[in-house]
């Protein structure tokens, strides 16, 4: 019943945009992000090198938007949410009645801009859709996220879709 | 110079297979990067707990991995537009994985080079277990000021 009543809440929250959450792109973040991917391109790090390509500088890989300013709540039992869904479930706590586990079901990116170390992104976020289905986990909820990353300069730099689901 | 022209590549051309091998030290690596806490990545039992085959990559770790095997190709002159990623099968620490690709459309959009990609992501015991696209622009050689 719980569940009946956080999944009527949260479609009466579709479409509807969120609290915004701060993104803060950091030198040492990004380098930790490369290192977890395996990705040692010295353009996401050696400022030297650079500067000497068409970027004129250090960029962040397409993919990372920096770490949100926000605290994330404890959710390890949980939501696989991480860095881009944890401002998200802080606004809509009721993700994590819809079912016991949660996984990554898809992910969707549009780059604009590139992102740099310093800068400070606005993340607006809203809930598109709840759909539910059987699957190879059972009965499974998935939500669609959307989240659209500002830059300084009012520039969408990128936009994410993700496709959470919950079983 | 760049590495890779648009009249470099034609529709059916595959994409320099990118291969991983992650360890649950990486999985745990990406989860302190990307504030991550979710223990299905890093704890065998809960995983299993909660139906899983054990701590499984994260999707979008995977994503990344198709985003580097892609800018790795296409150089720093090229540039992602856009990237679409299905996650249908789980991968585990010890797969060999291997991220592929092959361009399916070509079109010179007002100047712009743009490729079209199918994109896939496999591991040694399921076969395919992301499925995806990608949208890329090309530096076009009469157009590149050097």
């Amino acid at each position: 019943m719980q569940r009946e009543a956080a999944l009527q809440e949260l479609k009466s929250k579709i479409n509807t945009i969120l609290e915004p959450a701060i993104y803060v792109v950091e030198s040492g973040a990004i380098g930790r992000f490369c290192e977890a991917v395996g990705d040692q391109n010295p353009l996401y790090g050696d400022e030297e090198y650079a500067r000497r390509t068409k970027y004129l500088g250090v960029i962040a890989p397409p993919g990372f938007y920096g770490l949100p300013l926000q605290q994330i709540t404890d959710a390890e039992d949980n939501v696989d949410l991480g860095i881009l869904l944890g401002p998200v479930f802080k606004s809509l706590p009721q993700i994590q009645q819809l079912g016991r586990s949660g996984v990554n079901g898809g992910t969707e990116m549009e780059f604009y801009h590139n992102v740099r170390p310093g800068d400070v992104l606005l993340t607006y976020h809203k809930l598109t859709d709840i759909t539910q289905k059987q699957g190879k986990l059972g009965e499974m909820m998935l939500c669609t996220i959307e989240q659209t990353f500002k830059n300084k300069a009012g520039q969408t730099v990128a936009v994410v879709r993700t496709t959470l689901i919950m079983y | 110079m760049p590495k890779l022209f648009y009249e470099d590549v034609q529709v059916g051309m595959e994409i320099p297979v990118l291969c991983k091998h992650p360890t649950t030290n990486q999985l745990v690596k990406w989860a302190g990067a990307t504030l991550d806490p979710a223990r299905i990545h890093y704890d065998k039992d809960h995983a299993q707990k909660v139906g899983l085959p054990g701590q499984i990559v994260h999707g979008l770790l995977k994503c990344q991995w198709l985003i580097q095997m892609l800018t790795d190709w296409i150089g720093n002159d090229g540039r992602i537009r856009s990237i679409k990623c299905k996650y249908v099968g789980m991968d585990l620490p010890g797969d060999t994985i291997e991220c592929a690709g092959k361009i399916i459309e070509k079109s010179n959009q007002d100047g712009t080079g743009c490729i079209e990609c199918e994109i896939w992501l496999s591991n040694q015991r399921q076969g395919k277990t992301t499925l995806g696209s990608a949208i890329i622009e090309l530096p076009i050689k009469t157009k590149y000021v050097y």
